[in-house]
């Protein structure tokens, strides 16, 4: 861990009203997305990044600093964005877990090590786009969340596997299922 | 749809940007709920966000605010 990490994190505990917003600024925006992606509503968003950092300031004492801060907010984002959706019953599935059908993927290789999509991709229409999204809202969500979460800029396959709970290994093969579910879904709704 | 313009149109899902004044709003109520004993001046400090968010509310956000403000409550009744 940085010292400025190290710092951070001690006066934040000492209550440094300043260092506490500091923390907050500095990982509000992927904390805000990884809720976003997870449940899809935008509505309710900010009370749940909020409901993340009062979570976080009350575990801080506790946190192992051996581990990666940012990693450690983004899975109690995500574990928050869990709780809603079984809150609002939409949640569908009980663990990530890889099954045979899943390691069975042809292919899963090709997958980079860190998920870019090539330039000429960015230049996808909206209805594509559009298209992605409601086909998305269909996947279980053992694939939805880790296609979601590899698709946000910042977010490696490792910290993606510490968030989920699983290794590096699986996230790859479920996100590499989970794009050829989403390539079915979108060819079935033709 | 080809797996390079899925990954086109997944990049392109929107990411959030905090409205102003969030940062600064959750280290107050995390320093308002970690305080023991509890200090009626940083209970105050809260007051403009609340009547902010009233203002800016709508029936999808009243659930935040109704919890914002048994929170305060909860505060207050600890005087």
């Amino acid at each position: 861990m940085a010292d400025d990490e190290r710092r951070l994190i001690d006066d934040c505990l000492a209550g440094d009203e300043d260092a506490c917003t500091r923390l907050v600024d500095t990982h509000a925006r992927m904390v805000g997305t990884v809720i976003w992606r997870a449940i899809g509503d935008h509505r309710m968003v900010e009370d749940l990044a909020q409901d993340t950092f009062l979570r976080v300031f009350h575990a801080l004492p506790s946190f192992d600093r051996r581990a990666k801060l940012s990693t450690w907010i983004y899975t109690i984002a995500h574990r928050v964005a869990i709780d809603h959706l079984r809150k609002v019953g939409r949640w569908r599935q009980e663990a990530f877990v890889v099954s045979s059908d899943d390691e069975s993927a042809a292919g899963i290789e090709d997958l980079p090590a860190s998920p870019l999509a090539s330039p000429d991709a960015l230049f996808v229409r909206d209805e594509q786009v559009k298209l992605v999204r409601d086909a998305l809202a269909r996947l279980p969500d053992k694939y939805r969340l880790p296609v979601m979460y590899s698709a946000i800029d910042g977010l490696d396959y490792s910290t993606i596997a510490v968030m989920l709970g699983v290794t590096v290994g699986a996230v790859k093969t479920l996100v590499f299922r989970g794009k050829r579910l989403l390539k079915d879904e979108i060819a079935d709704a033709f | 749809m080809r797996f390079d313009e899925i990954d086109g149109a997944l990049r392109q899902q929107p990411t959030w940007q905090p409205p102003p004044g969030f940062a600064r709003r959750v280290a107050r109520l995390a320093r308002v709920e970690a305080d023991s004993p509890f200090r009626l001046v940083d209970a105050l400090t809260l007051i403009p966000y609340l009547l902010r968010d009233a203002v800016m509310d709508s029936a999808a956000r009243l659930s935040g605010l109704g919890w914002m403000l048994r929170q305060y409550w909860l505060l207050l009744s600890q005087l």
